[in-house]
């Protein structure tokens, strides 16, 4: 029964300000969905059920019967704790940072298959057939070997 | 004694796969085939070896023996036999030893079938696969000893482990320790965690033979496709055992972590997630080289990128260094296996450029169009590889770089997946459909138009269905349009090949199928994993685009309404013990449909004192999940707080992934094992030799 007595505690917190506006769970859900908990790192707010994160929920409930939105809410936490309370930073330079690596890979990984299609139709085909049998190479000791043999 | 069997039998295998490793090199480098042969007799041994070592801890723990030191960290009195056999790889030592077993299963295995048709690889293919094992048998022994065991001061009560008795000290009676077991972690005692860890070990370790035949290759200098051929059914087989593990623990975690869903972006999931992404990429690129003779450089790299994600993901995983729900495992390994990962991977560079700059990784063919099945399976590969980055950076290399350069941390979580993701995996769906109906060397744009037609068509009857009967939004259009084009094209490739043998033959259907598959095991099998990661794929977009969640607080023998058509009435709750310790809080609740009853769940909390788990009541049916969590209750007042999930499609996610693991099946199944009469017939292969 503890937890429950934490999260009333925690609820009796926020009554006077509930009393401005009522707040569904469904609300602190969607702004907690893409906050990270401050605790568990990688663990989304949402998720968590530490005492901290309990913490967390019972303050932006707080913030939004005050009349707060979604972007001051996350603005307020951001400046207190840090970009690492969101699933993406605000800070643009983050922000940049966080996807144009991606889109400079997917544009690299385009060059080389580019460069790959440059290539076979510049290369001159090698002699021998691709087989999924054994192929020898021409300075193979073997094949040499063998073909002395035979000869 | 078992604690001295284990460490004997751990000692000598460690022994045994550092002599296999340096014996076999040496034997080859000069020509000594008695030392070659030494070599492979030791590698062989480790597996016994191990096997020993695991059944003795596996005896230890059936048997309680407190004393082992791993032993107690993760069972106590009150564990279930069940739990005390899952137990062996509940903690990071029993799973490193788990871990060691299960890669020498593979060395072994490959050295065993091997050795004949690949003489030639075998030397050096035994030294880089038992270097690799020497490393996890040697952070096992040394740092992460399983057989360490509790020893006592009589004078000073100092207690500590050690594998040896240090002077002066005691062990400690069994009865004295039993009371202060740990017990499993809460999270491991599910049913899924008997199978998901083993898996995922064996999809990890078994690329290490792929690993070992292509630096093998390298080494040696024998550059043809034998490594190619040798290695492509194991490359299956962990691909397979990979594919198991994650969809296994995507399961675990939608049963047991208790926050509606598979697959959390969690940076230890996606390490897991990177091997398989690249491992895809060379199980189709390895196909160009095989038929074409071309992407040897490429092929080479995506073997050595595959195992080398191998190793960053054991790092990430077990080193502690990214906290997440797998950081049970953290320990002092982290910076022996960060060194081993670099060393390795640098190996494979320098191998791999050495022999490119010395023009021995030609290929063999020239480009001949656009549209051929090498440059869609090139591309194929550039989505995979830039998928693999894009997972990379956002759970690993963001993080990193922005702390160490920037002094900022941040987190990338599932909002930065959503959007970096869904573009690269619609156009891994578009190549699904469209790769399987090119030719080789070259195809004309209009055939393949005309190839793609009925499928066309059928996809876009089907979204007509779909958009008249059920809410859709232009995203899900979009995603369900590409998931079911690639899934009508493996259909309508199956049912053709089917009908021509039916008109051809005078087979009956069910009959052409079978022989169909039989013939052609690695395209019909491969047109079978397709089909997996449609349905899967389908699964996916419903159950993430679609769901849809809610908390309600609901007195008790009060029913309250969810959304238009389901309704919720909490019945009853009650309170017991269960057998290993655990107070168990078990709520009641029917499920109405438009007012109707449709089923009884029990969401319920599992209260292991130092942990509470949050297990889920679901009523499941092919179309959607009926997920309900109890987040809290308050008896005296009768009032219970809870999570609702409706999880469209989400079932197809697990179906999907059992038709892929079909797949597999047939396609890694070995052809001598397929009846004579179901084989494709084999053109004589012409080697370079009997051309000349």
């Amino acid at each position: 029964m503890r937890w429950f007595y934490v999260l009333l505690a925690l609820l009796l917190l926020t009554i006077p300000a509930a009393a401005q506006r009522p707040v569904t769970e469904d609300e602190v859900h969607a702004i907690a969905e893409d906050m990270y908990c401050p605790v568990c790192e990688n663990e989304p707010l949402d998720d968590c059920r530490n005492v901290t994160c309990m913490q967390w929920k019972a303050e932006i409930r707080n913030m939004l019967s005050q009349g707060m939105t979604e972007d001051q809410i996350v603005a307020d936490f951001i400046e207190r704790y840090g970009q690492q309370v969101v699933s993406i930073p605000r800070d643009p330079t983050l922000l940049f940072l966080s996807f144009a690596i991606p889109a400079a890979g997917t544009v690299i990984m385009i060059v080389m298959g580019v460069f790959t299609f440059l290539r076979w139709r510049r290369r001159q085909p090698m002699t021998a057939q691709a087989s999924s049998g054994p192929v020898f190479t021409p300075d193979d000791p073997y094949r040499r070997q063998v073909e002395q043999d035979i000869h | 004694m078992l604690a001295e069997i284990g460490l004997v039998a751990l000692t000598l295998s460690f022994v045994a796969s550092v002599y296999a490793a340096v014996l076999s090199v040496i034997g080859e480098r000069r020509h000594n085939e008695n030392w070659v042969i030494s070599g492979r007799n030791a590698s062989l041994a480790t597996f016994p070896l191990l096997g020993v070592a695991v059944v003795a801890l596996l005896i230890a723990l059936l048997t309680e023996q407190y004393q082992i030191g791993y032993v107690w960290s993760v069972t106590d009195p009150q564990t279930p036999v069940f739990y005390r056999v899952t137990a062996l790889w509940g903690s990071q030592k029993g799973s490193l030893l788990f871990w060691c077993l299960t890669m020498s299963a593979f060395t072994a295995g490959a050295i065993w079938l091997n050795w004949r048709s690949d003489r030639r690889l075998m030397p050096y293919t035994i030294a880089f696969m038992m270097a690799s094992l020497a490393f996890f048998i040697g952070l096992t022994l040394f740092l992460e000893n399983p057989f360490e065991r509790w020893w006592f001061h009589p004078e000073t009560g100092e207690e500590m482990l050690a594998a040896f008795a240090p002077a002066g000290y005691l062990l400690p009676t069994n009865e004295v320790l039993a009371a202060s077991a740990n017990g499993l972690n809460p999270l491991l005692r599910h049913f899924g965690m008997i199978i998901h860890p083993p898996m995922l070990y064996l999809g990890f370790v078994g690329f290490v033979v792929p690993f070992g035949f292509a630096m093998a290759a390298l080494a040696s200098g024998d550059l043809t496709t034998n490594w190619i051929r040798a290695t492509r059914r194991w490359a299956l087989v962990a691909w397979l055992f990979l594919s198991l593990g994650l969809i296994l623990g995507g399961r675990w975690a939608y049963d047991v972590l208790g926050w509606g869903g598979y697959w959390g972006w969690d940076p230890v999931e996606n390490a897991a997630f990177l091997p398989w992404l690249v491992g895809t990429a060379f199980i189709h690129s390895v196909m160009i080289q095989q038929k074409r003779g071309m992407l040897k450089v490429w092929n080479m790299f995506l073997v050595l990128a595959t195992f080398s994600a191998v190793l960053f993901g054991t790092f990430a995983t077990r080193s502690g260094v990214i906290e997440s729900v797998h950081s049970f495992a953290r320990s002092e390994v982290g910076f022996p296996m960060l060194a081993f990962w670099g060393i390795m991977t640098l190996i494979g560079v320098v191998l791999l450029i050495w022999r490119w700059n010395r023009g021995e990784l030609r290929d063999e063919h020239q480009f001949a169009g656009l549209l051929s099945r090498e440059t869609l399976f090139v591309l194929n590969n550039v989505i995979f590889m830039a998928l693999a980055v894009a997972i990379f950076w956002g759970s690993f290399g963001a993080p990193i770089i922005s702390e160490l350069f920037m002094g900022t941390e941040i987190s990338l979580g599932v909002e930065y997946f959503m959007q970096v993701t869904p573009p690269l995996f619609a156009a891994m769906y578009i190549l699904m459909g469209i790769a399987p109906l090119s030719a080789w060397s070259a195809t004309a744009a209009h055939r393949l138009g005309r190839a793609l037609v009925l499928p066309s068509l059928l996809t876009l009857a089907t979204l007509t269905i779909l958009t008249l009967l059920t809410p859709m939004t232009l995203v899900a259009w979009i995603g369900y349009g590409v998931v079911f084009l690639a899934g009508y094209v493996a259909l309508v490739e199956m049912v053709r090949g089917a009908q021509a043998r039916v008109r051809a033959r005078g087979e009956s259907w069910p009959q052409a199928l079978i022989r169909l598959f039989g013939r052609n095991q690695r395209r019909y099998g491969g047109y079978m994993v397709h089909l997996g990661v449609v349905v899967i794929g389908l699964g996916v977009i419903g159950s993430t685009i679609f769901q849809y969640e809610t908390r309600r607080v609901i007195s008790l023998g009060e029913t309250e309404r969810i959304d238009e058509q389901y309704a919720l009435r909490y019945d009853d709750l009650s309170v017991g013990l269960a057998a290993d310790g655990r107070e168990l809080h078990i709520t009641t609740l029917s499920i109405l449909q438009n007012g109707e009853h449709i089923a009884t769940i029990r969401p319920r909390l599992d209260d292991f004192g130092e942990m509470t788990m949050h297990i889920a009541g679901a009523h499941s049916t092919l179309a959607n999940d009926f997920y309900v969590l109890l987040d809290t209750y308050d008896e005296e007042a009768g009032l219970a707080a809870f999570i609702v999930y409706i999880n469209p499609l989400v079932n197809l996610v697990w179906w999907g992934g059992l038709i892929l693991i079909l797949g597999t099946f047939i396609a890694a199944w070995p052809r001598e094992v397929v009846p004579a009469h179901l084989h494709a017939p084999q053109k004589p292969a012409k080697t370079r030799l009997q051309t000349a």
